[in-house]
């Protein structure tokens, strides 16, 4: 069968002419009708650079194709040779002939406008339809990617939906006009677990149904071997592997293969430590604990009934998807929100109704790393000054000099270089930054340290470092973690205990391995079902 | 609910309202007795004291202040000490003229200000784009009766094209216009453009692109709506600005309007006229912003009427 897509020695550059860096570089692969290729690779590979230059949208974000063929069979089979295309042809292709969804449901819809509009604009642009036929034929894919009551949606508008419904709408949108090829640049990763496998199981049915070829870009390979026939593997703007998906998974040629392969969090791949026996004194113990915010149709329960210790020296993981009040939880506990009910204790001690100064000597107990290593540092702080804040404000009589020697060993400790010390944050990679966020907290020796979904934003193989580096602080300092997490396969790497949230409760709490492999509860189970593994010869459906 | 915020939005500008009039009400004490101003030289003592009655400022402040709330009540605003005549009729003739100039500037607002700034964030980073931001911090940074003036000696005294006062035709409006929108277009422009700026990056846009629009439909179709969100809101804060700016251009034009007649309130501490005419421009701006809120929430679906009011 002729090629759909043939992308020959694709080159992107960004920058200006004289000191352009490569984005892609010398990328080739091959798409045929129906089939569905995965580009695969971190951060920086060049994989979501590659799906715009394809709709010759990468221009709008500062790109240049420098070289290279993208020959693309149009449904009239003429070809196309994209990357020289002028700027009439691409409008006819794009969302045609070649549609696209994007990473960020949240966002990738306009906000003020209704669903039905959004969906029946393509029909009418590419098609010629009238409004009521466009109308008609949204309602109709509404209803085809399994959009609960589909009529009422086509009033609605993006807030009303949640993210798994946005992008079922993204979906049917880029699916209106029986594309030939559809390119999905990592289509769940904003998404809850359970919700990522619906939609993965929707895009490989309306694959099947419609004979929509697939270009599917992601950062998980085990998410990969469920819907991919081909697999590319990318790496700095460069595929370093690609082949048929079983050939390459079970036996991987190229050494960033393995160890995307080995880093990839996946149940059952890691060792859990094993849980500690109890103490006298937990260095945190809640009971009881809720929090309801108000609105304007009465008060909405974030957090109902919360109650759990965590053992000096132990890491407790809470986890649970999106809106099941864990992140509220973390937030009540550090006294940054306060509690309808219940109590907090700190060392024992009783902090849920502290004064401010009061509570402001327990918090040297207890320190918190955040998700998002680029916004949790201020900017215009030096590395010296930024890890060694806390010292500023709790211990004042210390002298500069002993503040200095304090954020060597600090960033020692780290595994970051002493030179760091008079760098500012824009100059480290993302990993690093969580490093600095983890010597920041780990400067005034706490006892507990609250990780709120601290390597979420981190790829896996950077993932995979700084998990190594909190289990050797544990060894080392003995310090507690309450660890927040919406992913198993990393909870698994470094939890002494799993507590399960749904809904503001906990529905299940007790040592990792046991909650993982057998769950009491079948809101477990379908959490743990849910988790993607890889899987080789014939794709079964997702549970 | 919605009755209770309206009850709630209602007392917050009587509240305002309440604190305007009584700023105005001494302030416009402090400056000494109108009657003054009124009487010819050399009056006699008898006949000031009567003329002080007969206008009711003889007796303590306070009672006045008392009187001019409870008159204010009873819809009885006063007569200007200057015409003789109830203020409100004096106020409301000059009304039309200013809000006709108003609207005018707001119209050439709006159509060079948005379409500019749209044109200054899409040649982000090329010449012409540089030029139109240019010409906006010209307009900016030009104090109006400065421009104003600079049109009348160019476009009257020496060109003899246009008129230099009074309101009577079309080709009256055209200068008076371009002086109050001037700084107006240029702070709109520079609102629009980084409000379209914003807006181009969003991933909608890219979706929108991706879709197949040309870049000219998916700015008007998915950028447009979404931009003017901010861009009401700066416009609303605006009018108050507009109003004090059309007090200057009325009178560098002659202009009959309710700003010209402002400043000569002031100038013969006309206090009748001056209490009235400030606590109505007040109250059509607050107006206006009521509007401006509801055309926010019309815009954007995630505002609910409720917030709105």
């Amino acid at each position: 069968m002729a090629d759909l897509l043939r992308v020959e020695n694709l080159t992107v550059a960004f920058g200006p002419a004289h000191q352009q860096t490569m984005a892609v570089h010398g990328l080739s692969f091959v798409v045929k009708p129906g089939q569905s290729v995965a580009l695969v690779g971190e951060s920086g590979s060049g994989k979501s650079v590659t799906a715009l230059a394809i709709l010759r949208l990468v221009e709008r974000g500062g790109g240049r194709i420098v070289g290279g063929r993208m020959r693309f069979q149009r449904p009239d089979a003429t070809a196309l040779d994209l990357e020289v295309a002028s700027e009439a042809q691409m409008c006819a292709v794009r969302g045609r002939d070649i549609a696209m969804i994007f990473q960020e449901p949240m966002t990738s819809l306009n906000p003020i406008q209704t669903i039905g509009r959004q969906m029946a604009e393509v029909l009418t642009l590419h098609e010629g339809h009238g409004t009521t036929v466009a109308r008609a034929a949204a309602l109709r894919m509404l209803d085809q990617v399994k959009m609960t009551d589909p009529a009422r949606r086509l009033h609605q508008y993006p807030h009303e939906l949640s993210g798994g419904m946005r992008q079922r709408v993204m979906i049917g949108m880029a699916l209106l006009c029986r594309p030939k090829l559809l390119i999905a640049d990592e289509p769940t990763t904003a998404l809850d677990v359970t919700v990522q496998a619906q939609i993965i199981a929707l895009i490989r049915e309306l694959q099947r149904d419609l004979g929509t070829a697939l270009l599917f870009i992601s950062h998980d390979l085990a998410l990969v071997s469920q819907i991919a026939d081909e697999v590319v593997v990318m790496q700095r703007g460069t595929a370093v592997e690609q082949g048929a998906r079983d050939a390459l998974l079970q036996a991987p040629a190229h050494s960033y293969t393995q160890v995307l392969l080995a880093a990839a969090p996946r149940l059952g791949s890691g060792t859990p430590p094993v849980p500690l026996p109890g103490a006298d004194e937990p260095v945190l113990r809640v009971t009881g604990l809720a929090k309801s915010f108000p609105s304007p149709r009465g008060p909405v329960a974030a957090v109902t009934d919360v109650s759990f210790e965590v053992q000096p020296g132990e890491t407790l993981a809470i986890i649970g998807e999106s809106g099941c009040g864990k992140s509220t939880t973390a937030r009540l506990v550090m006294r940054l929100i306060e509690p309808s009910a219940g109590r907090i204790e700190i060392c024992g001690q009783d902090v849920t109704t502290l004064g401010s100064r009061r509570m402001r000597a327990v918090r040297r107990n207890i320190q918190m790393v955040f998700q998002d290593p680029f916004a949790s540092l201020n900017p215009r702080l030096a590395v010296r000054d930024l890890i060694t804040e806390p010292l500023v404000v709790h211990m004042p009589e210390l002298s500069r000099e002993a503040r200095r020697m304090r954020a060597i060993e600090l960033l020692r400790r780290v595994g970051l270089p002493d030179e760091s010390m008079d760098r500012y944050p824009h100059q480290f990679s993302g990993g690093q930054r969580q490093r600095l966020c983890i010597a920041r907290a780990l400067s005034l020796n706490p006892r507990l340290i609250i990780a709120d979904e601290a390597v979420s934003a981190l790829d896996v193989s950077v993932q995979m470092q700084v998990l190594s580096l909190l289990r050797e602080l544990q060894t080392d300092l003995g310090v507690a973690f309450l660890f927040i997490s919406h992913d198993i396969g990393v909870v698994e790497r470094i939890s002494h205990r799993v507590a399960v949230m749904q809904a503001g409760c906990i529905v299940e709490c007790g040592p990792t391995r046991q909650v993982l492999e057998a769950p009491a509860q079948p809101y477990t189970r379908q959490l743990i079902a849910a988790v993607p593994r890889i899987r080789f010869g014939q794709v079964v459906e997702a549970a | 609910m919605m009755v209770r915020l309206v009850a709630r939005r209602i007392l917050r500008v009587a509240l305002m309202l309440w604190v305007i009039g009584s700023l105005v009400f001494f302030a416009t004490r402090l400056t000494g007795n109108p009657i003054d101003s009124l009487m010819p030289e050399g009056i006699d003592a008898a006949s000031r004291q009567a003329m002080i009655a007969y206008w009711g400022l003889d007796g303590p402040v306070s009672e006045q202040y008392l009187h001019f709330w409870t008159a204010l009540a009873h819809g009885q605003f006063g007569l200007g000490l200057q015409e003789r005549r109830p203020v409100a009729d004096i106020f409301f003739e000059r009304t039309g003229n200013s809000a006709l100039l108003l609207l005018a500037t707001l119209a050439v607002t709006v159509a060079i200000g948005v379409p500019g700034g749209i044109l200054a964030a899409v040649w982000r980073g090329r010449p012409r784009g540089g030029v139109v931001l240019l010409l906006a911090f010209l307009g900016y940074a030009t104090p109006n009766f400065v421009l104003g003036i600079l049109l009348i000696l160019i476009f009257s005294y020496r060109l003899h094209w246009l008129p230099s006062s009074g309101a009577a035709g079309l080709a009256h409006y055209v200068m008076p216009t371009l002086t109050l929108s001037a700084f107006f277009v240029a702070s709109l422009l520079r609102y629009t453009r980084n409000a379209m700026l914003d807006v181009l990056s969003q991933d909608y846009m890219r979706t929108a692109r991706a879709k197949g629009f040309t870049e000219r439909q998916t700015i008007l179709r998915h950028g447009l709506g979404n931009a003017m969100i901010p861009v009401i809101t700066a416009l609303g804060l605006q009018v108050a600005t507009l109003v004090s700016g059309a007090v200057v251009v009325e009178t560098v034009f002659a202009w009959h309007g309710v700003g010209d007649l402002l400043v000569n309130a002031t100038l013969h501490r006309d206090y009748p006229l001056l209490q009235f005419g400030v606590l109505a421009v007040a109250a059509a701006v607050v107006a206006v912003n009521i509007l401006v809120d509801l055309a926010y929430s019309a815009i954007d679906p995630r505002v609910r009427l409720a917030e709105a009011v």
